[in-house]
């Protein structure tokens, strides 16, 4: 066989490879092992740490495209959150559909679940325009920014309004993020100016360039795509769908990486083939 | 699970199923997925932004703060650009946003993004544990040698050349790190939707599919 005519492969059968390698193991979970790291426990810890009755910002900012790596995540944390008496309040500064899929979580996780109050325990305050001069203005003073929650209804009457002011009243922001400028963002008007805690997680694409906020301690821990979902999913024994896509995750690498090598191969073929001769291997 | 529930279902798993049939080959379906998308976006984000004027402009504005229509008017200038006789106004609104979005960015972002940064480079490697001052230790060259790497005032030559040498090497690690996050997260996105499309009722939608993929193969080989 030629080395090289690995790089004249079909790519449609490598479409199929990484097909079976997801469907398979949605259809017959394997059970890999998960090790929770560092970083999850770090996460779950600033959770924990906020204190009784403390309120928690929790900002989806992300679209449609990314629920597959954040809607898991999310409802993680609702779970979390709401096995506590912390008063979360949910706003987006990314466009479209955020409060709408803040729906679809809550939807899922459900606030009678856990005997939760909505205007009490919990808001939905929608999406806010701005960027960076909205988050600047919400930190500054809430109350002068947000006049309505996404339904309409004014917040003077939302109960769990009353001791939300300003960022300094933010026990943890924890910021969900499909954009690389939305952590940087809270860092800059919530955690520098105000001192407020960030956490949250992100989608892988970002997750690189966001790691040494977490080693200098400016974020308390990131969760890194659906792994970082599954992580926290087993730590606070609440396993939900990215437990399960995990083992798919797992097969799915190993067919990248032979891929890669397969790849690399052929590449490695054409360069050992003699200038105008048959190179038979 | 209601009916509706289900119609609904196999509505987005259908979608779901046209836009991967991309993969297989372009066809009208996917055209027909895309374009759906696209408009049901762009719909909603545009609803989304008509809600946000009237409650965040309009509202304050009935209730007597007069000064929100200095917001409307730098809003509504924002179209000026769709005439070519009012076309500079535009640049009104546009030099507000970017100042006030500079101003508010610097503010902060020196401390957030450079101080901490640098503070955080400042490691011991005199630490109890050793891997601990290896890491530490990989840190400081690290950090150090990609600087060096964007230094252009002198020519990469002597001593200088190993140490850029390093920081390469130390660039391309790091770019092998995100492209296996973003490996990573895409995987994750195709998951979700097969535990979508694999969950009841939603698998029906895939026979079909496969049986479309069928079809057309032994079309396609009926006509060669």
């Amino acid at each position: 066989m030629k080395l090289e005519t690995l790089l004249k492969i079909d790519s449609r059968w490598i479409f199929l490879a990484f097909l079976l390698a997801v469907a398979i193991p949605i259809i017959r979970p394997i059970g890999l092992p998960l090790k929770i790291s560092e970083n999850t426990k770090q996460v779950y810890d600033a959770v924990e740490s906020v204190p009784d009755g403390g309120i928690v910002v929790l900002t989806p900012d992300f679209s449609y495209d990314n629920t597959g790596e954040l809607l898991p995540m999310l409802e993680t944390f609702l779970n979390h959150l709401f096995t506590k008496n912390i008063k979360v309040v949910s706003v987006s500064y990314y466009g479209a559909a955020s409060p709408l899929l803040m729906e679809t979580a809550m939807k899922s996780v459900g606030l009678e679940t856990y005997g939760k109050e909505y205007g009490v325990d919990f808001v939905n305050l929608g999406y806010i325009a701005g960027d960076e001069t909205a988050v600047a203005a919400f930190g500054a003073d809430v109350h002068a920014l947000v006049k309505v929650d996404h339904y309409g209804t004014p917040i003077s009457e939302l109960t769990i309004m009353e001791n939300l002011r300003s960022a300094e009243d933010i026990d943890l922001e924890i910021s969900l993020s499909a954009g690389m400028n939305y952590p940087e963002l809270y860092l800059r008007q919530w955690q520098t100016t105000f001192g407020t805690k960030v956490t949250g997680g992100s989608v892988g694409l970002i997750y690189a360039p966001l790691i040494p906020y977490i080693s200098s301690g400016q974020l308390l821990g990131y969760l890194p795509s659906m792994r970082g979902a599954a992580e926290y999913e087993l730590l606070s024994r609440k396993p939900a769908s990215a437990i399960v896509g995990m083992d798919s995750q797992s097969l799915v690498h190993l067919v990248f990486i032979a891929a890669i090598i397969l790849c690399n191969i052929g590449v490695l073929g054409s360069y050992l083939k003699p200038e105008g001769g048959e190179d038979e291997t | 699970m209601t009916s509706y529930d289900v119609a609904l279902s196999l509505l987005a798993s259908g979608l779901v199923l046209m836009i991967l049939s991309f993969l297989y080959r372009e066809s009208g379906w996917f055209s027909f997925a895309e374009h759906i998308v696209v408009g049901g976006l762009s719909g909603y984000g545009a609803a989304i932004g008509i809600k946000n004027v009237y409650y965040q402009g309009l509202t304050p504005l009935a209730q007597g703060q007069f000064w929100y229509i200095l917001a409307i008017i730098a809003g509504l200038l924002l179209f000026a650009g769709l005439f070519k006789t009012l076309a500079w106004w535009v640049r009104v609104p546009t030099a507000i946003m970017i100042g006030t979005g500079i101003g508010l960015n610097m503010r902060a972002a020196v401390e957030t993004q450079v101080t901490a940064q640098l503070i955080d480079t400042v490691r011991s490697i005199n630490t109890a544990s050793l891997t601990t001052n290896i890491n530490n230790l990989i840190i400081v060259i690290g950090v150090c040698c990609v600087i060096m790497f964007f230094f252009f005032s002198t020519e990469s030559k002597g001593a200088l050349k190993p140490v850029g040498i390093v920081g390469r090497y130390f660039l391309m690690i790091s770019l092998g790190s995100s492209f296996a996050y973003a490996v990573m997260g895409r995987t994750s996105l195709m998951i979700a939707r097969f535990q979508d499309l694999l969950s009841y009722p939603n698998y029906y939608t895939i026979f079909l599919a496969v049986a479309l993929v069928l079809y057309d193969i032994l079309k396609q080989r009926k006509t060669s």
